[in-house]
């Protein structure tokens, strides 16, 4: 009779002794896809996170003689050596369409700063400053740095875009954390009890997902008052967007419960004599945790699509809020767009998160759950 | 002594059909069966997929609920429960008695804990000080032959064989008085399970368990039962002393198992089996003697009158009309 | 022409074939050099536990392998030694050249059928299709052709069963069909993988049964993937017993069970349970349980499990291989020195 083989090497044991968790790491690892999805996300939290420190000029100053200015470029090198600046801008009215074309006057250099002084805000809701990370000095109204050209009313686009960021992945966040806690709680009541309870619970959950969205947030969008502040909205919008998107994690969350149930190890638990509350938080919960995680990383991009299509079609935020959907509502109006084209620039951000997310997600899925 | 009496257990599952959810007809999983365990023997149940083995199993435990019948468990010397009539609830003082080895060594362990854990984990929840917990893991480690090392880790690190072994430790725990074993090697390479047959031998012989070894494998069985109970559409065919079994069946359908089995010997090759078609549908199992359509000895007596299970010499039961006038043929080594 | 083949001519020869799964982890190499032939008429049984690389030879010479499996070395030839001998590595795994080698010539019976049906598909559709891959009977001729071959594999009542959907069938009649599947395109060379292992005993006895009648009829050469050596003891011609994806010995099935050369065979037929044993019977083990392909032990990669086992040799140096279509034992003992 022989003993089990005597595993050796160091490591071996590293991996021996490997918790669950630090497995799903070192798969995730290798997954590099989702690894810069990772990080791309990353920055972009922290961009919202920093967003007035980040942008250049007041998102919502406008000003009428700045309207349409083409995307300009920072010039880093001039006859003297590095010296960064942007051009001031020429405004000439076209002969036939009596628009102001900006065109820039390379003999006005405006010379671009770090660390200048703009518009005052709070840096991370706590300490009030106006400094940002660049700037112009010496500019004249109606001059600046503008990276993705302005708006029609003479709004900073690529100051605009970055503030909408916070707007855009937090709805998202808030979004799937409450979906998260409606369907973990209904989920697994209806996966653990069985019976009616989850003949009920699902009932509700094809019903909420038989209905058209679109005229669902329609509707509901069209009832919020319009006395509410722009903040009012912003909840209620989460809310609408999170009742639906809790279906899904809901369901996640069932069938996990319903196949753990039948799972080897949680039937040895039982009969071991442990209780239900140590079956459920001991062997169930643990094990699916990083299937919760892995959907919800799916569900956030939903969520921030949602709140786009939404406010694209002028249901969700309203101006003067700023989010990705409405830098996008701008960019409605065909004849805007053909003389405007970097207006659509806003939809760059919209896809970037929201491949980042699914391939972070398919790479937390995998990570998790390399058989499944 | 006996630590279990199961008398006429019977699981039905009903068929539903229509708006009214008005029953049909029903599955017979398990359709009346009847055996004991005596102390410290090894009782194989076998039969083929769909017999009801594991629905047996499965009620004996409590993970299900029978229909009806009773499965009176020994506690201690003259005193025994009936674990058919007791509710859930009262059960879980009485889980530790019993214990499961599972068939599946990857599905049985949990993932995400040690298998130190794992092991202590029914003496955790029966209440047994962790410092008495730590000296039981280490012994029970010893026992199945695992280095003490594998305490503090997790079960990824383990061969299927040694998977096995940490789930047969988990189960000898608490020193259970039953031990069921679900197909304990069916999942195994053969050098492995080899390994794990002579370690239930072992234990068998160092703690003297009562087993109820349910498998498939007659080859299995042979090896490590005292006596075999044969299952054929929810019912229990034929009940003998494992050798006398091989050696002589008395019912037609272990006679068509054993010839079934193909040998590891070129030399005994061609022995026919005589049964054809296929296994009844427990749903709607045949009239009289379930087995009658492939039976090649099957009477007129055999389509009409269901056969009972009935002594036909000390220690052997035989629910067959012909017991007692055909021949049949077993293996002999 | 195949009708005038005779008995024993070999129908595939498979020379060195070495296999190579690229992971992260590096490279597993699942097959090392295996060599054998498969005979018109005969049974070579394949066995071995998990990881020998039993299967992946079968779906090497079928060109299935998955990704990220890799033929690096070796050949596969169909009627060696005649003119019209055709190197399958050598052809591009979708031409169709290899599809219609692929049932037409060699078929292939999976361990559970179900995965080679598909559920959405009567029975009859799927053969007819097969059928008509690899002839140009018409849809009626092919249609009368599954049911024949539903009869063949004695399926009761062919006619009917023609149409009947996979679940509709037990376990038992899905074999079947898989066998008639496989029959389709009336292929001189059967591979069947593990065939019998999600079977109950009786109705593997049925299937086996069926398998060496067909066998007979038909002259085909059987290559059959086992891990039972019940099977092999009930079926086979000739035996390879593969550990870590090389054979370590050849053998006919008698020879093999009456005097086993390689201490791995010797240890597995001590090892198997039977039905024969005596009560309490305990058996002989192996230590240790069948290493991972990517941690293969260097020199003889079951040394380490090697009750016989020759210091400074057999961990030193890869025994040298069996030449093929001879009995023998990759293993130093054989070898003087």
């Amino acid at each position: 009779m022989t003993a089990a083989d005597p595993l050796a090497s160091a490591g071996q044991d590293r991996w021996a002794e490997a918790t669950q968790l630090r497995l799903t790491w070192w798969r995730f690892r290798r997954h590099r896809l989702a690894v810069i999805s990772l990080v791309i996300i990353a920055l972009f939290y922290l961009i919202a996170a920093f967003a007035d420190f980040l942008s250049i000029n007041d998102p919502h100053a406008t000003d009428a003689r700045r309207s349409f200015i083409p995307p300009q470029a920072i010039h880093f090198f001039d006859e003297n050596g590095f010296n960064p600046h942007v051009y001031g801008l020429r405004g000439v009215r076209d002969r036939q369409t009596f628009q102001l074309v900006y065109t820039p006057d390379p003999n006005r250099k405006l010379p671009v700063q770090l660390f200048t002084r703009g518009y005052t805000y709070n840096l991370l809701g706590l300490i009030e400053t106006d400094i940002h990370l660049i700037g112009v000095t010496g500019a004249q109204r109606g001059e600046g740095i503008f990276l993705l050209g302005t708006d029609q009313l003479g709004r900073d686009l690529f100051s605009r875009m970055i503030v909408a960021t916070r707007v855009s992945l937090f709805i998202g966040l808030a979004g799937v954390t409450l979906s998260l806690v409606l369907g973990v709680l209904l989920g697994g009541i209806s996966g653990l009890y069985g019976g009616w309870v989850d003949t009920v619970i699902q009932r509700v959950i094809e019903v909420l997902r038989s209905i058209p969205t679109i005229p669902l947030w329609m509707g509901l969008a069209a009832a919020l008052p319009n006395s509410w502040s722009t903040l009012q909205v912003y909840f209620a919008i989460t809310i609408i967007i999170s009742l639906i998107g809790w279906t899904d994690l809901a369901r996640v969350v069932r069938g996990r419960f319903l196949a753990l149930r039948e799972e080897d190890f949680v039937v040895a638990a039982e009969l071991a004599g442990a209780s239900q509350g140590r079956i459920i938080f001991r062997h169930m919960l643990p094990s699916f945790m990083s299937h919760v995680i892995a959907a919800v990383s799916l569900a956030l991009p939903a969520m921030i699509v949602s709140e786009t299509a939404l406010s694209f079609l002028g249901l969700g935020l309203r101006p003067p809020a700023v989010s990705w959907g409405i830098l996008l509502q701008d960019a409605q109006n065909i004849q805007v767009l053909s003389g405007a084209p970097w207006l659509l620039s806003a939809a760059v951000p919209v896809i970037l998160v929201i491949l980042a997310f699914n391939f972070l997600g398919d790479g937390l899925r995998d990570a998790a759950d390399p058989y499944g | 002594m006996n630590i279990l009496d199961v008398v006429d257990l019977k699981k039905h599952y009903p068929i539903h059909a229509g708006l009214l959810r008005r029953e049909i007809g029903r599955v017979r999983a398990v359709d009346g069966v009847s055996f004991h365990i005596a102390k410290g023997e090894t009782l194989a149940l076998v039969g083929e997929s769909g017999c009801g083995k594991t629905t047996v199993s499965r009620c004996i435990l409590r993970a299900l609920a029978p229909t009806s019948g009773s499965m009176h468990f020994s506690l201690a010397e003259g005193q025994s429960v009936d674990l058919a009539a007791l509710p859930k609830r009262a059960l879980r003082p009485l889980r530790r008695h019993m214990q499961m080895i599972f068939q599946d060594p990857y599905s049985s362990l949990n993932p995400r804990m040690m298998v130190g854990d794992i092991i202590a984990e029914p003496l955790k929840v029966n209440g047994v000080p962790a410092a008495e917990r730590n000296a039981r893991v280490l012994e029970l480690l010893e026992l199945v032959q695992m280095p003490a090392s594998a305490r503090s880790r997790f079960p990824h690190a383990f061969s299927g064989g040694q998977r096995q072994r940490i789930g047969i430790a988990r189960a000898l725990a608490l020193n259970p008085r039953l031990i069921v074993a679900d197909e304990p090697v069916s999942a195994l390479d053969v050098s492995v399970q080899a390994q794990i047959i002579n370690l239930l031998l072992d234990l068998q012989d160092r703690l003297g368990l009562s087993m109820l070894f349910v498998a498939h494998d007659l080859s299995v069985v042979r090896h490590v039962s005292d006596r075999v109970a044969v299952m054929y559409v929810g019912r229990i065919v034929e009940i003998a002393p494992t050798d006398a079994l091989y050696r002589s069946p008395r019912h037609p359908y272990t006679e068509t198992l054993l010839a079934a089995v193909p040998a590891p010997d070129p030399t005994l090759r061609g022995r026919r089996m005589k049964a054809t078609g296929e296994v009844a549908d427990p749903s709607r199992p045949p009239p009289g003697c379930a087995f009658h359509p492939r039976c090649p000895y099957a009477v007129e007596r055999c389509r009409v009158e269901r056969p009972e299970l009935t002594e036909i010499a000390p220690g052997r039961f035989t629910s067959c009309h012909r017991a007692g006038e055909i021949e049949l043929a077993g293996v002999t080594g | 022409m195949r009708l005038t083949l005779m008995a024993d001519q070999i129908a595939l020869a498979v020379r060195d074939l070495a296999v190579h799964f690229e992971m992260e982890q590096g490279v597993v190499r699942a097959l090392e050099g295996v060599s054998f032939d498969l005979r018109a008429g005969r049974t070579l049984g394949i066995v071995g536990e998990s990881g020998c690389g039993k299967s992946v030879t079968a779906r090497s010479i079928l060109r299935i392998l998955d990704r990220p499996g890799r033929v690096v070395g070796g050949s596969i030839v169909l009627d060696p030694g005649s003119s019209g001998s055709t190197d399958v590595l050598a052809l591009d795994s979708n031409a169709e050249r290899m599809r219609a080698i692929r049932g037409g010539r060699i078929g292939l019976i999976f361990q559970e059928p179900m995965t080679a049906l598909s559920v959405h598909y009567t029975v009859g559709n799927q053969i007819i299709e097969a059928v008509r891959q690899h002839s140009d009977l018409s849809k009626q001729a092919a249609r009368d052709r599954a049911i024949e071959l539903l009869r063949e594999v004695g399926i009761p009542r062919p006619e009917l069963r023609v149409d009947a959907y996979p679940f509709q069938l037990s376990g038992g009649l899905r074999q079947r069909v898989g066998i008639a599947m496989a029959l389709a395109g009336d292929p001189d060379i059967l591979i069947a993988d593990e065939p019998t292992t999600a079977l109950d005993v009786t109705t593997q006895a049925q299937v086996l049964d069926l398998l060496r009648r067909l066998q007979a009829e038909k002259g085909i050469a059987l290559m059959l993937i086992t891990h039972d050596m019940g099977v092999i003891a009930e079926m086979c011609d000739d035996v390879a017993v593969m550990y870590l994806g090389r054979i370590v010995e050849y053998a006919p099935v008698e020879t093999l069970f009456a005097a086993p050369r390689h201490p791995y065979t010797r240890a597995l037929l001590r090892a198997v349970p039977t039905i024969l044993a005596k009560p309490r019977q305990r058996l002989a083990t192996i230590g240790g349980a069948v290493p991972h392909p990517g941690a293969r032990p260097v020199g003889c990669p079951f040394h380490p499990r090697c009750s016989e086992v020759i210091e400074g040799r057999c961990t030193a140096a890869v025994p040298p291989p069996i030449p093929p279509g001879q009995a023998g034992a990759s293993c130093f003992l054989e070898v003087p020195g």
